[in-house]
């Protein structure tokens, strides 16, 4: 189970940015995000790093397949309506409460929604998901099985502390893909 | 007896052996054997030695040169035995990895919170987290004595989780580590060098920034941290203001310009860069200039100071001006007396033309031609004793009778005496008539005209300018001026102080006046009488002058009495108080 810690960052982190902005131009997340937010982003003590430095995994996070389509705006928000989608999803199956209220889980649940209303609002994604676009669809995959893995390594590492660990830090590495994802798009002109 | 030692089986036996062939001979032959085996033995061992020696020898010169090489054999030992799984076995300090951007680059530095033992040299060990790889040495971070290292060129992936493992040495004592992870968002960046040059509004900031775009994680450092990262501090006081300016692809030195200033303050300016945390910025000093006075501030002051002293010397101007005047050394009144009175110099050169004055033409008809006329020499002549000494009238005037008439306008002025005789034949003719004529031959004759006035300052004496002037020749029944025509008449120069005169006016009441006068007196002459509007015969004493300027009509009747006799009879009164000559 990943740990609370890891919900937390989530919070602050959709926090720091504009979510709640009615501003019809695409600004999902601050490139530079607050102290807070930062200090949650950062990994568990290092004594812990370093013990589960044995339990490192690669997920293969597909940065240089997004890449390449990363001057197709159409791309770039499917690429970032499936991220958002898939943490909704990690965190839904996988997070501890804890001592925490669920109200955190549920505030971050709804924040993850909100994003994803709001570029499917803007891009029409339900109607792209349908025309099934191949360059897509295989972006999707791609993201799809980059979380799968994660799933797949929570659930063979559950008796391991070092998993939240691993898992926290690849969260981390997947928001900072974000926000250069969401970067480049907030520079680009609305479509007319 | 013989005893068995166990000795060394090189040479124990041997000399056991020996021992025994002094008591019998059968042990000679194995004495022999013996012997070389132990030389054999001997010799064996001895190279043995020799070569543990050798070898002894060369360790030991390899130890003197890794001590030689790496200071102490511990660190022999670390160098070539220490793997990660050793490391982890050392003992853990607590310490603090601080990401820092100095001078461009991407520097590891350490913060130990055991200070005690001074370590003696580091060794930097680093992994990500992303990966599967065990932790390496960063080789140019190995065994170093600073606690810093430059990952510039070892860190290629931004986002990524940098997990560092610094082994600390302290001496032949045990080495210790400590391990911390660090992330693009730790970046501590320190500010660049800069300097600043201040002018009277503005101040020039240089910035020093390498000639090539520095890269940090294989990207520009722009794009790390931020083209809009880069902050200018200005303070003034209390005043403080910030500049951002934008950096994309900033290279060598960068010039901002900070405007707007007040000369003669004080600006402080400090550099920075943003970091992720804001506990993480670190600004540079102040480097603080006072800006020098404007030529505003200047020009200012000479201007006020060149202002007050021309409005100075104005005043001064003014007031010595005004003492002067009045003292009276300038701008004097002109009080001359009136003998220095030059404004009428321009009159008396060009003295005023007299008002147009009413003139009329008199046509003087002499009504006695015999007779002196025109008399004025009141002196012993022979017709003195036919005249009568005339009379003076109560104002003092002697008159002396003149007729004469108003000349025909298209007459021509001059007389002749025929004219006078033709005219005393007419006159005696013309009795009847209902004008009366007056007229008098003058031995010069001359006609006169009275002008409507006399100046004072003329010459009484002095002839009449002519001038005529459309008088109609209203003598009733005047067609008769065949006889007066043209060529009857009579020019005359009168002496005004010996005539009277009166100014005939345009009431024909005192026309009629006149010519009543005229006809009163009539006897004063056989010459038919005319009365004429403006004709006027006097023969009465007249011993009063018109006032000057009067405009006056000469008449002078000149009678036979008058010239015998100047009674009283001879003497017109005129009703006002005038006597006529």
């Amino acid at each position: 189970m990943m740990h609370l810690q890891l919900l937390e960052m989530v919070l602050l982190f959709l926090a720091s940015s504009t979510l709640s902005s009615l501003e019809p131009k695409l600004l999902l997340f601050q490139p530079r995000m607050n102290g807070e937010s930062l200090q949650l982003l950062k990994p568990l003590p290092i004594s812990s790093v370093l013990q589960c430095l044995a339990h490192r995994k690669n997920f293969q996070l597909p940065q240089q397949a997004v890449s390449r389509h990363q001057g197709q705006k159409g791309h770039a928000l499917a690429v970032l309506h499936e991220i958002l989608q898939q943490l909704f999803n990690l965190y839904w199956t996988h997070v501890s409460p804890g001592a925490r209220e669920e109200n955190d889980i549920e505030r971050v649940l709804a924040a993850l929604h909100q994003q994803l209303t709001y570029v499917e609002s803007l891009t029409g994604l339900q109607a792209e998901q349908k025309s099934s676009s191949l360059s897509v669809q295989n972006l999707r995959f791609q993201i799809k099985a980059y979380f799968r893995r994660i799933h797949d390594y929570l659930e063979n590492q559950r008796s391991n502390s070092c998993a939240g660990v691993i898992v926290q830090i690849e969260a981390n590495r997947c928001m900072f893909f974000v926000l250069r994802l969401t970067g480049w798009l907030n520079k680009q002109e609305p479509d007319p | 007896m013989k005893q068995r030692r166990k000795a060394e089986p090189s040479t124990g036996h041997c000399e056991l052996q020996q021992q025994t062939l002094r008591g019998g001979g059968r042990a000679s032959a194995n004495y022999s054997g013996c012997e070389s085996r132990g030389r054999t033995y001997r010799l064996t061992r001895m190279l043995s030695n020799r070569a543990f020696s050798t070898v002894s020898f060369c360790n030991l010169c390899l130890a003197l040169c890794m001590i030689l090489q790496f200071g102490s054999p511990s660190a022999f030992v670390a160098a070539t035995e220490e793997t990660y799984e050793k490391v982890t076995e050392y003992p853990e300090e607590s310490c603090t990895v601080n990401l820092i951007l100095r001078n461009f680059r991407l520097v590891v530095s350490l913060e130990l919170e055991n200070k005690s033992l001074p370590p003696t040299h580091f060794t930097f060990w680093s992994t990500m987290m992303s990966e599967t790889e065990a932790p390496k040495v960063l080789e140019n971070c190995r065994n170093i004595t600073e606690p810093s290292c430059d990952v510039t060129d070892k860190w290629n992936g931004a986002h990524e989780t940098y997990v560092l493992i610094i082994v600390i040495y302290r001496g032949d004592s045990m080495p210790s580590y400590c391990d911390s992870s660090v992330m693009d968002i730790d970046i501590r960046p320190e500010p660049p060098e800069f300097e600043i040059i201040g002018f009277v509004d503005h101040i020039n900031v240089t910035v020093k920034f390498p000639p090539v775009t520095p890269k940090i994680y294989g990207e520009s450092i722009w794009k790390v941290l931020g083209s809009k990262s880069f902050f200018i501090e200005e303070r003034a006081g209390k005043n403080m203001k910030m500049h951002n300016p934008k950096m994309d692809n900033t290279t060598g030195n960068f010039t901002y310009v900070l405007r707007d200033l007040l000369p003669k303050t004080n600006y402080c300016v400090s550099v920075y860069f943003k970091a992720a945390k804001m506990e993480d910025t670190i600004k540079s000093p102040f480097k603080c200039t006072l800006l020098p006075p404007g030529q505003e501030a200047g020009l200012s002051e000479s201007t006020t100071v060149g202002i007050i002293a021309v409005c100075f010397i104005t005043m001064s101007t003014i007031s010595f001006i005004i003492l002067l005047k009045r003292i009276g050394c300038i701008c004097l009144k002109n009080s001359f007396p009136n003998a220095l009175n030059l404004h009428n110099i321009l009159y008396w050169i060009f003295p005023e033309v007299p008002p147009s004055e009413a003139v009329d033409k008199l046509e003087i008809i002499p009504t006695n031609k015999k007779k002196k006329v025109w008399n004025y020499d009141y002196g012993d002549e022979s017709d003195s004793d036919e005249e009568e000494v005339p009379k003076a009238s109560a104002t003092g005037y002697t008159t002396h009778g003149l007729m004469g008439r108003l000349p025909h306008p298209a007459s021509d002025s001059s007389a002749n005496p025929q004219e006078a005789q033709l005219e005393e034949d007419s006159a005696a003719e013309e009795s009847d008539e209902a004008g009366a004529r007056a007229g008098a031959m003058a031995e010069h004759p001359t006609e006169a005209e009275v002008g409507s006035g006399l100046r004072p300052s003329e010459d009484p004496s002095s002839p009449y300018e002519k001038k005529e002037r459309g008088i109609q020749d209203s003598f009733p029944g005047d067609d008769s001026s065949s006889v007066n025509g043209p060529g009857d008449k009579v020019i005359f120069n009168v002496n005004l102080n010996s005539v009277f005169l009166r100014a005939l006016h345009d009431d024909p009441e005192e026309a009629s006046e006149v010519l009543s006068l005229a006809e009163d007196t009539g006897h004063l002459d056989e010459a038919p009488h005319r009365t004429e509007s403006g004709l006027l015969t006097a023969g009465s004493d007249s011993t009063q002058l018109p006032q000057p300027g009067i405009s006056s009509q000469v008449l002078w009747t000149e009678n036979e009495s008058s010239e015998t006799t100047d009674s009283s009879d001879s003497d017109a009164d005129l009703g006002d108080g005038y006597i006529m000559r």
